[in-house]
């Protein structure tokens, strides 16, 4: 079992040339869909990488058409990796998001940050590693004794 | 698997619970998996790109603009 953060998630629709560590991220994905990984997130993953393609489109990076497309290939991934056992993701219930807020102070890190830190701390000891290219979340995971691997390094 | 907390409103808890009363939904953690498969419905083209296509076309996108996906998000968490 390991914690994917939607930093590392997001690689998988981009090439290496643009994205470090996205063939390494296709990699754990792909060893998730045929049933040798679990990996576990924050339901905030959904609306995270959603964001990111907005922007995106907002920043005219990419035509309304490749939005679409891109969420559709998102969704589908989704819904196949979820139906598999392959994903898991937490919904944020008022207790994960209580106890999350202790962190915003502690690590200095945002509100999204906190939901995935704690959502891992949940799982704990079944899921050590913490895979996530966010510098920020990064450095509070360690301190939180994950063993965080960031597929850039 | 997917896991469900029982930690939502009263209002969310009464519809997922209707709809496994009425036999159109085996749990709730099925009403989460058809709430996705709604959301590719939503997001559905006519004319497909291509996963491949898509790949390459992002990245030549980001690359242009000197940004990448990772960059964007660390934004988006920093605007909260």
């Amino acid at each position: 079992m390991k914690y994917i953060d939607s930093s590392v998630f997001g690689k998988y629709y981009a090439e290496e040339s643009l994205e470090k560590g996205a063939d390494r991220v296709r990699a754990e994905i792909e060893k998730a869909r045929r049933g040798e990984e679990t990996l576990i997130s924050s339901i905030l993953l959904l609306g995270e990488v959603v964001s990111i393609f907005d922007k995106w489109y907002r920043r005219h990076l990419i035509t309304e058409a490749e939005l679409y497309e891109q969420l559709l290939c998102f969704a589908e991934d989704l819904r196949e990796l979820m139906d598999n056992g392959a994903l898991i993701l937490e919904p944020i219930s008022p207790l994960i998001f209580i106890s999350s807020v202790r962190f915003i102070t502690q690590y200095h890190i945002s509100v999204g940050d906190a939901i995935h830190l704690y959502t891992a701390l949940m799982y704990l000891p079944r899921n050590e590693e913490f895979l996530c290219s966010d510098k920020n979340l990064n450095l509070a995971a360690r301190e939180e004794r994950f063993l965080v691997k960031d597929p850039e390094e | 698997m997917v896991t469900l907390t029982a930690d939502v409103t009263e209002g969310i808890k009464k519809i997922t619970r209707d709809l496994v009363k009425e036999g159109l939904y085996k749990s709730q953690s099925e009403v989460v998996r058809d709430a996705i498969r709604q959301l590719a419905l939503h997001y559905r083209v006519e004319h497909r790109i291509g996963r491949e296509e898509l790949r390459r076309r992002i990245s030549a996108a980001g690359l242009k603009a000197g940004t990448t996906l990772t960059k964007t998000l660390r934004e988006i968490r920093d605007e909260d």
